[in-house]
């Protein structure tokens, strides 16, 4: 709670004076964010493509020592060093939601991470660090070296996101909702430590990205959970119509991913609800491969975007009933997404509001379904009442989510969210007195550096 | 300046008020919860009228329904109330089990996930597992923590009950850390489910025999390898062992000690219902550490303690092959006789200003606190007469079961004149 002044005091000082700077020419206008040098790479292609005005008055680059305060703190010196600190703070307010039994507001200050991206001698070396510095001895969000021999080939190590979901791939700063969709949040792997090689071919029409992992990703384990190990994912996006412009369909960018782990005699994953209150489906031993799998589609023009994943999991239970293998379990969730901004910003992840404050900044509407579904589990116990079979027949959450983004700056972001969830078998949901349906709403203000 | 002066009062006086109601709520714990010195406990529900009914009605089906519990002050919202037990369910006063996080994944009551109320239908006396366990705990075995209390649900008083601690992973946690009660590689804890008369003898190769006494209570998805290799290895340990290894192959599994210990408690206890009661291995938790320690018994359910006193030290041993082949090596029936030498003289145990046992004391100060409660339970399966004499009999009991205990361990050991006879009253008490 001691941090609520000094979010109030970011809120007011991003909010009147910083929010009036720009980017000067050629930089970035967005953080690196944790899926690494490529994805920052990709954005300050982006930015090239829909910031035609700084790119004509592009200005030769200083080759002294300098520090910029544009987007965030940097220290540069002409094109061989350059250093970009990085900032998050944000907090969550949540109003009551009487089905759960909540009765009153909550307030959380999340946990706030602080960072710094380099990237040396023509960006053929960066790195990226970046952790929670109020967890003493908790791990590294991001900890990774870049190596780029070319735009087609670099190759990072470290610790940094694992390729595989297009959401889950996206910075925490530059998402549409407060909460991730259940594609990336419940079934993608999110960060983990390996080597991984990835380029971008045909001028970036055609992106890859191919690693091995020690383990399956953060969402896939938690604090008693140690989640899949010897982990293998690939992805490759590529945007089929980019060189037919004009077209409708030039934007749209199409991917796949893959990943396979090594599940050793552990619990699988689970279903959770969007804000976490309640566990829809719960864990189950597992013991096997595990595989995921996942396509996806994005597609923005102008203030308009729309997107869409769906991501499958399966465990094998090998050899762990009385007489060998058990069914294995399946994990399906997919969402599509659309987002406009009503003050007419192109929309590229984060918006860059064209007007400051006073003006109202800038405003984005985003609405989004999904579901995430679990099968049905056998399992022999049950037949001597171990578990009770109702908690392994599958169930499912399907959610709506509506919101507004209201870019106050281009540092402060405030998102009123509304979720809409309906669980299958309500004996399982947090809403057992509301047959499984439920309304929670949340307001997040962020401040990212 | 007065308007401040008095503002700032207030504001002082405000402060202090929300500084007491925290600190009063800090001050609850599970410690206050099962504390048994004051007045008892009163658990309030509040829920859907029709699903109350509902539970009711369905009295022998395990569905749960959502509730909202009140405690000193204490409102846990959400809740998920059941139907329970084995033999005393029924439609007027059910036993409930209350999961504080069915619903709410991340719900905690006072730490607890879980508890039980015990309608103790069974006995008249509602005291009978509240002793038994505090014996098994000052004796220095783990067991539930339970206290009485008074329940109501929608304001309407439903009867007294026994609080009872679930046997779970707070509990496993409480009781031999954290790395024990994790979710994914902690212990196994195992309910023993009664089927049929039944004394560790020899259940074959296929594991599915052991999956139907053995309820795994954590890890209950796990491997059927995983779960029951271990016990069938066991067993057949404890059946094929040759006697020069019976000892060393059996405790490669449990705690031979402590269960020989654990049988002399319960039989000190006259319990006709434990490891080796009437109906065979019944009531108690099996937990086998992660960390490869020796298993250990935990007590469970402990109503049908108390049965007359002259209830034989070695009552039913010869129904169990384990305890058959530990009582031939003079060591572990030294053990045996010695733990049962404990509970009576923890049994006799003057107080400081009052010269009988404490097991009597104890009897005549729980009875003293339910009785109240009894009085006004409308659901309360017998009279007050009934009470009354049946607190008698236990009284009788704390005053006669020692002596007869001694008497038999004497004979047992030859430390006395095997010709002498134990005598100690044998009926059960009239109603």
């Amino acid at each position: 709670m001691k941090k609520i002044p000094a979010l109030l005091f970011v809120l007011a000082v991003s909010s009147s004076g910083v929010s009036a700077q720009t980017p000067p020419a050629g930089e970035p206008a967005q953080l690196a964010d944790a899926t690494g040098v490529a994805n920052q790479l990709a954005l300050d292609t982006s930015q090239a493509l829909v910031s035609d005005a700084p790119l004509k008055k592009k200005k030769k680059k200083k080759e002294g020592a300098r520090l910029t305060l544009a987007n965030h703190p940097s220290f540069r010196v002409g094109t061989a060093v350059r250093l970009d600190f990085e900032a998050r703070v944000e907090s969550d307010a949540r109003t009551p939601t009487g089905a759960i039994g909540l009765d009153k507001s909550q307030f959380d200050v999340n946990r706030p991470r602080l960072g710094v991206t380099g990237a040396f001698f023509d960006k053929r070396l960066g790195f990226e660090i970046s952790r929670d510095p109020t967890e003493g001895d908790g791990e590294w969000k991001d900890a990774y070296v870049n190596l780029r021999a070319s735009r087609a080939l670099e190759l990072e190590g470290g610790r940094f996101k694992v390729p595989f979901g297009r959401e889950m791939l996206t910075g925490r700063s530059n998402l549409d909702f407060v909460y991730r969709s259940f594609a990336a949040g419940s079934l993608s792997p999110s960060r983990d430590v390996g080597v991984m090689v990835h380029g971008r071919l045909h001028r970036g029409d055609l992106e890859y990205e191919a690693g091995y992992f020690a383990r399956d990703g953060d969402n896939a384990r938690t604090k008693q959970t140690r989640g899949a190990g010897n982990t293998l994912a690939a992805r490759i996006v590529l945007a089929p119509f980019a060189s037919r412009s004009g077209n409708v369909l030039a934007p749209l960018r199409l991917g796949a991913a893959a990943a396979a782990s090594r599940l050793d005699h552990q619990l699988g994953l689970r279903g959770e609800t969007v804000l976490g209150d309640g566990v829809f489906f719960d864990r189950v031993y597992v013991n096997g491969r595990r595989v995921r799998a996942g396509v996806e589609a994005v597609w923005e023009s102008g203030p308009a975007s729309v997107s869409s994943e769906l991501v499958s999991v399966s465990d094998e239970r090998k050899g762990m009933g009385f007489d060998g293998d058990l069914p294995g379990i399946r994990a399906t969730a997919w969402y599509l997404a659309g987002t406009w901004a009503m003050t007419g910003e192109k929309k590229h992840g984060r918006l860059e509001p064209s007007h400051g404050l006073l003006h109202g900044g800038a405003v984005e509407l985003a609405a989004r379904v999904e579901q995430l579904r679990f099968g049905d589990v056998a399992y022999p116990g049950t037949a001597f009442g171990f578990p009770t079979p109702s908690s392994l027949i599958g169930n499912s959450d399907l959610a709506a989510t509506v919101g507004v983004n209201w870019y106050l700056s281009r540092y402060v972001k405030v998102q009123p969210n509304l979720v809409i969830e309906s669980i299958r078998d309500p004996g399982r949901s947090p809403a057992p007195g509301s047959a499984g349906r439920f309304i929670s709403g949340v307001v997040r203000f962020q401040f990212a550096l | 300046m007065a308007f401040t002066r008095s503002f700032m009062i207030r504001v002082l006086a405000a402060a202090l008020g929300l500084l007491s109601v925290y600190a009063a709520l800090q001050a609850q714990s599970t410690d206050t919860l099962f504390d048994d010195t004051g007045a008892l406990q009163e658990i309030r529900f509040m829920m859907n009228t029709r699903d109350w009914q509902a539970l009711k009605d369905n009295f022998e089906l395990d569905t749960y329904y959502p509730a909202d519990l009140s405690w000193r002050g204490l409102t846990v919202r959400n809740i998920g109330v059941r139907s329970r037990g084995n033999t005393t369910r029924n439609p007027f006063k059910p036993g409930l089990r209350v999961d504080f996080n069915r619903y709410l994944s991340k719900q905690e009551f006072l730490g607890l996930k879980a508890m039980a109320l015990d309608n103790m239908y069974s006995d008249v006396s509602l005291v009978r597992e509240t002793i038994a366990m505090k014996l098994f705990v000052k004796l220095g075995f783990v067991a539930p923590r339970e206290s009485h209390a008074r329940v109501y649900v929608n304001n309407e008083y439903i009867g007294a009950y026994v609080i009872i601690e679930s046997l779970d992973r707070p509990f496993i946690s409480r009781m031999w850390g954290a790395p024990e009660a994790n979710v994914e590689s902690g212990g196994y804890l195992y309910e023993y489910n009664w089927v049929r008369p039944y004394g560790f003898e020899t259940l074959g190769n296929g594991l599915e025999a052991y999956a139907e006494l053995f309820t795994p209570k954590t890890r209950e998805t796990d491997s059927t390898a995983g779960l029951y290799s271990p016990i069938k290895e066991l067993i057949r340990a404890i059946n094929e062992s040759p006697d020069d290894r019976f000892v060393q192959e059996v405790e490669k599994y449990i705690d031979l000690h402590q269960f020989i210990r654990y049988l002399a408690v319960e039989n000190f206890l006259a319990d006709e219902d434990g490891l080796v009661g009437q109906w065979g291995l019944h009531n108690f938790y099996l937990y086998r550490f992660r960390d490869g320690r020796p298993w250990q018994l935990i007590p469970w359910d402990k109503d049908k303690t108390f049965s007359p006193p002259n209830h034989p030290i070695d009552y039913q041993i010869n129904t169990d092959v384990l305890f058959v082949r530990a009582m031939t090596f003079p060591e572990l029936r030294q053990i045996y006789f010695d733990a049962l030498l404990s509970s009576a003289a923890l049994a006799e145990e003057p107080g400081a200003d009052d010269a009988r046992g404490w097991l009597e004391r104890e009897i005549d100060r729980e009875i003293g606190r339910v009785q109240p409660a009894l009085v006004e339970d409308s659901n309360y399966p017998f009279s007050m007469d009934d009470f009354d004499v049946e607190a008698d009999f236990l009284r009788q009991f704390a005053r006669t079961r020692t002596p007869f205990v001694r008497c038999q361990v004497a004979r047992a050991t030859r430390a006395s004149d095997v010709r002498q006879t134990c005598s100690a009253p044998g009926s059960r008490p009239r109603r």
